[in-house]
């Protein structure tokens, strides 16, 4: 069997000021190609399970391991995420610079890339997701489905092994959704996929799991 | 939203007019030179003329009518203030017709009026025809310090996003009947708003950096580079215009000596 790419260790969670943990000794793998799904309610913990993924939130206890190495130094941290992207579930939070090109190229020039070579990512991205032609627009002035694609696009610029995505498919209309889910499932990357869109959820990935009060459940 | 004309340009699409696809770098340089030379003035007359070319700038510009108006109340509203202000309290060598009005004092009004208007027509006509990611490039091509300028495009960006909200949270309360007016609820519901939109963007702080660091952000920014060149006449047009600010400060001062 394949080593993981990331993997969580009875990792537990907990924010502060909140009663309970928001994940409690989770026990997680993703393996290279798997595509898992997340579904769960409302604040049982799936979101933070992707933070947690990509070492965003600090663990109470347990560990992250990159690889089979676990995650410590902020070296292996940058190195984590460069293998592992994640699109945020707010799409106002992934794109912070004022043009789409100069957002999706962020990633490649922390990279080391030239400009020339970032752009040129960039674009070619861009133009996968048939979003070509937005290069030059306004954040700000994108609709909220142009604005979900071009975050996918931000991550995917980065060129990652795997994508951890929350809520892809919210602000969509069907033939963006239908674009989007045969995307997802033509790629070749290793996805956790959280989702309260089941028949995505089940269109796309290989294994789902449950999630309910910060624990992980196989799902029935 | 009311924003700075650049932004408000920038967001409904592509500014129009010839200044609008003339360098950036071009622009910013004349308006950095023209801006000194308005403020040596000293004389109404080459105030006057200063005004004169400084709207012959907008008026080739071609910027939106309404929206130059707009901007232009705004600001001159602040000089009426200093009208009455001025000729109330300055210290007067002569007095107007009626006795308590300061001539000396209407006259400083005047001419900080005409400067000011001047001052603010180049600055529509040369800087907010340009929309704030093309003034960025510029500002970074012109070597000014990279966090100034990143400070500058990610606080555009923001401003769309808290106006939206603020905009959300209006329209909630519109939705349960709230009016405006002068009662201590509707003081306790605009403090709402200000403190829900302050503890928002502590959180969207929070979340914009988690997806810089996803994005391998190790703390130094590495800016886009682009290269356009800038055409001869171009250049040749900025020196013309700067040397007609060069020729009003002369005029000036032969009218003063």
């Amino acid at each position: 069997m394949t080593s993981p790419l990331v993997a969580l260790e009875g990792a537990s969670l907990v924010y502060p000021g909140q009663s309970g943990p928001a994940l409690c000794e989770v026990d997680f793998t993703l393996r290279p190609g798997e595509k898992i799904g997340v579904t769960g309610d409302n604040g049982s913990g799936k979101t933070s399970l992707l933070l947690a993924l990509v070492g965003l939130r600090p663990l109470a206890s347990g560990r992250l391991l990159h690889r089979g190495d676990e995650v410590r130094k902020s070296t292996q941290y940058h190195d984590l995420r460069r293998e592992v992207g994640l699109v945020f579930q707010n799409c106002d939070d992934q794109l912070f610079s004022p043009t789409v090109i100069e957002d999706v190229a962020f990633g490649p020039l922390n990279l080391g890339l030239s400009s020339g070579e970032a752009l040129a990512i960039a674009s070619e991205t861009l133009e996968a997701l048939n979003m070509g032609h937005l290069e030059n627009r306004l954040t700000h002035t994108l609709s909220g489905g142009q604005k979900r694609i071009v975050s996918l696009a931000t991550a995917l610029a980065m060129k990652p092994k795997a994508l951890l995505l929350d809520e892809p498919t919210n602000d969509l209309d069907r033939t963006t959704r239908a674009m989007v889910q045969d995307f997802l499932h033509r790629s070749d990357l290793s996805l956790v996929l959280v989702s309260h869109d089941h028949d995505l959820t089940k269109a796309i990935t290989t294994r789902i799991i449950h999630m309910e009060a910060g624990r992980v459940w196989p799902d029935s | 939203m009311n924003l700075p004309d650049g932004l408000a340009d920038s967001r409904s699409g592509s500014p129009a007019g010839p200044f609008a696809g003339m360098d950036t770098r071009v622009k910013l340089l004349l308006t950095l030179g023209l801006l000194p030379l308005i403020i040596s003035l000293q004389g109404v007359a080459s105030l006057v003329l200063a005004l004169v070319l400084a709207a012959t700038l907008l008026v080739s510009a071609r910027r939106p009518t309404r929206q130059i108006l707009i901007r232009l109340a705004f600001a001159n509203g602040f000089f009426v203030f200093l009208f009455v202000a001025l000729s109330l309290t300055y210290p007067a060598k002569e007095l107007g017709a009626w006795h308590f009005v300061s001539l000396d004092g209407l006259h400083l009004a005047g001419r900080i009026a005409l400067k000011g208007n001047a001052m603010l027509l180049v600055l529509l006509a040369l800087v907010a025809s340009t929309p704030v990611p093309g003034l960025a490039n510029a500002l970074q091509r012109l070597r000014v310090p990279q966090k100034l300028i990143l400070l500058l495009t990610y606080t555009y960006r923001q401003v769309f996003i808290i106006g939206e909200e603020m905009e959300r949270m209006r329209q909630a309360a519109a939705a349960r009947c709230f009016r405006p007016g002068l009662r201590l609820h509707v003081y306790r519901t605009f403090g709402y708003f200000l403190a829900q939109s302050l503890v928002r963007s502590l959180d969207r702080g929070q979340r914009i950096h988690d997806a810089m660091l996803m994005r391998g952000f190790a703390g130094c920014f590495h800016p886009l580079q682009r290269n356009d060149g800038v055409a001869p006449a171009e250049v040749a047009f900025g020196v013309l215009v700067f040397t007609l600010g060069l020729g009003l400060v002369a005029l000036d001062r032969m009218v003063l000596n």
